[in-house]
């Protein structure tokens, strides 16, 4: 095959092709989109808050390639911290831009309560998603891209998740004892049937008897700047990223710097020149990496202005008001994070469906009390994680690399098996690779870090069955030179 | 244990699949062959290529894996070419160069794919 690349490495402009034109007109149909919510009532602005941001994160994940998943397995697999590095730079700047919304009196964080729950979901999420090729953000921005097999990754960690939270009476017997006692005792309305399902057992006789908090809250001078600054930015996020770059630098970057420069003894400045080597290698994703964190710190910024604004606690408030009362929780309530989230919108999305087909997952707390189950149309996180798709689509077609992509029926049993575990695992761990995680650390929460670490034990156990998966699927044959 | 467990799920799931897998694997057992082709890569001129690695529809790390093995194969100086349409392996290939023994000499975004060149060094 004679490659003419004078032909394929000439490309008339960004947009001055038949996938520039797409990419225009999807921008065109989400602005139209935009204005006339608006124009019904202005206070869907809300809502398209969450979209835009949805869509500057999809151009930036595509940007980037940027995915947990690449980041664990290209790691573990074959040594290559391209991605790991996009995700720390991402965390550092997200914690600065935190910290600042936090100081402003803006954030919308709250810290997860710690517990072990934390790390066994973080481990199932990170197996999981090994053999799903794509984390939570990855799946929605490699949907963006055309990819049919993260389509259906999307779809099991949907409804996973929906069945994961309404499970039914037969899942009892498998909580403690002490868990229904203490479900019991927090005096919840009948409706939630909290007594009833493994999940609510779980939430209401486990999860709400563990506290948590931010580092800010443990230091407690009493100067928010120091205390959020200090604590939150620096000892949870910024000094532990440090310390994994130079790990990383250390144990896969470096051997090849010195072979590539010929050094045989390396100086403070040529280590610091090494560093910086890894961190630039892939601007794209270090490009990737800033965007996404000073958007994900603007996104809880414009919330949090927003809510004080409408002199509302919850985005469910709000839709009250205009008249929207179908799908909010008892408490009058939907999922309203304020910031960047995946996995419970799509959660969302997977009860409502099943609630179309006749079956009511309002009665257990994670649907009925906590986040209700709105349209889609107006189920606001949901819109982000569109958002996501569209931004992704629209880069991805005019930088002409969308290509609808049929999976085989090994990725396609890839992605179902492995969604189903990240759904389980997000549930369990309270989130996925960006709000149990990313959302987390940033905010000085350190159940990030323990997400994390269980999401790295998963991603080392998923690359070794993978490994096994491969090597018996190319033994032999494979090698014609 | 726990690894035996895991490493018994992968061999039956292997196992599930093998019967699917009879034409897939007769197109697999030429997805790294040795050519003697030119391509004309900017910065290096009229590049002869030694090696193809054909990873069209092939999810991570696959085509990295496979692109190792074609590397240590090969003679030094050889150029390795590798086709691919995820472009995760696109954007991780110039990386994975600089931590092992190649350099990555250009890539070329074709109609629905992506030919990556890289060369062994030592």
């Amino acid at each position: 095959m004679a490659i003419d690349s004078t032909q394929v490495m000439s490309k008339p402009g960004l947009l001055a092709h038949k996938g520039g034109y797409k990419a225009m007109a999807l921008v065109a149909l989400i602005t139209i989109f935009s204005l006339g919510l608006l124009a019904d009532d202005t206070r869907w602005i809300y809502l398209l808050v969450y979209l835009w941001f949805g869509v500057a994160y999809g151009v930036f994940l595509q940007y980037g390639r940027f995915c947990m998943a690449s980041a664990i397995r290209d790691l573990f697999a074959i040594k290559v911290p391209r991605m790991a590095v996009g995700v720390m730079i991402a965390t550092v700047l997200f914690s600065i831009t935190a910290g600042l919304v936090t100081v402003s009196g803006y954030s919308t964080f709250y810290p997860h309560p710690l517990g072990w729950h934390i790390i066994i979901g973080g481990l199932i999420f990170g197996f999981g998603m090994i053999f799903t090729g794509g984390c939570a953000s990855g799946s929605l921005y490699k949907t963006g891209e055309g990819n049919m097999g993260s389509m259906l990754v999307l779809l099991s960690i949907s409804f996973s998740m929906a069945l994961f939270a309404d499970l039914g009476s037969w899942s009892n017997s498998l909580a403690p004892a002490s868990w229904t006692a203490s479900a019991l005792e927090k005096g919840m309305p009948e409706s939630l049937s909290v007594t009833d399902g493994w999940f609510d057992l779980f939430t209401a006789g486990y999860v709400w008897n563990l506290s948590g908090g931010s580092v800010a809250d443990m230091i407690g001078t009493g100067n928010v700047w120091v205390d959020v600054f200090v604590g939150n930015v620096l000892l949870t996020a910024i000094l532990p990223t440090l310390v994994i770059l130079v790990i990383l630098y250390m144990s896969t970057y470096r051997k090849g710097f010195i072979r590539r420069n010929k050094l045989e003894s390396l100086s403070l400045g040529d280590e610091m020149r090494g560093i910086w080597g890894m961190i630039t290698t892939s601007k794209n994703t270090a490009i990737a990496g800033l965007g996404l964190g000073i958007f994900a710190g603007l996104q809880m910024w414009a919330t949090g202005a927003l809510r004080e604004h409408y002199d509302i606690f919850n985005f469910g408030e709000l839709l009250m008001k205009m008249g929207y009362t179908e799908g909010l929780s008892i408490q009058q309530t939907v999922f309203d994070p304020g910031y960047w989230y995946i996995t419970t919108q799509e959660a969302q999305l997977g009860g409502w469906v099943m609630n179309q087909f006749g079956r009511d997952v309002t009665d257990n707390i994670f649907f009925g009390l906590q986040n209700g189950i709105p349209n889609p149309l107006i189920n606001a996180p949901l819109l982000m994680s569109f958002g996501i798709i569209v931004g992704a689509a629209i880069l991805a077609l005019s930088r002409r690399e969308f290509k609808w992509k049929v999976p085989s029926v090994e990725t396609a049993v890839f992605a179902i098996v492995g969604g189903a575990l990240m759904g389980v695992g997000a549930r369990l761990g309270m989130g996925c690779n960006v709000g149990a995680f990313f959302a987390a650390v940033t905010n000085g929460d350190l159940t990030g870090w323990i997400f994390l670490a269980g999401m790295l034990i998963g991603g080392l156990l998923g690359v070794k069955a993978f490994n096994v998966w491969l090597n018996r699927k190319s033994a032999g044959d494979e090698f014609d030179i | 244990m726990l690894g035996n467990i895991i490493k018994g799920m992968a061999m039956f799931l292997g196992n599930l699949f093998h019967w699917k897998d009879q034409e897939a694997s007769a197109q697999r057992h030429r997805s790294v062959t040795r050519i003697n082709e030119s391509v004309e890569l900017p910065g290096y001129g009229l590049v002869q290529i030694g090696c193809r690695v054909e990873c069209e529809s092939e999810g991570c790390p696959r085509p990295q894996l496979l692109t190792l093995k074609a590397l240590n194969e090969v003679d030094r100086g050889v150029v390795v070419e590798v086709v691919t349409d995820n472009l995760s392996v696109v954007e991780t290939m110039p990386s994975m160069m600089d931590i092992y023994e190649g350099v990555h000499l250009g890539t070329v975004q074709g109609k629905d794919n992506w030919c990556i060149y890289v060369r062994r060094e030592i």
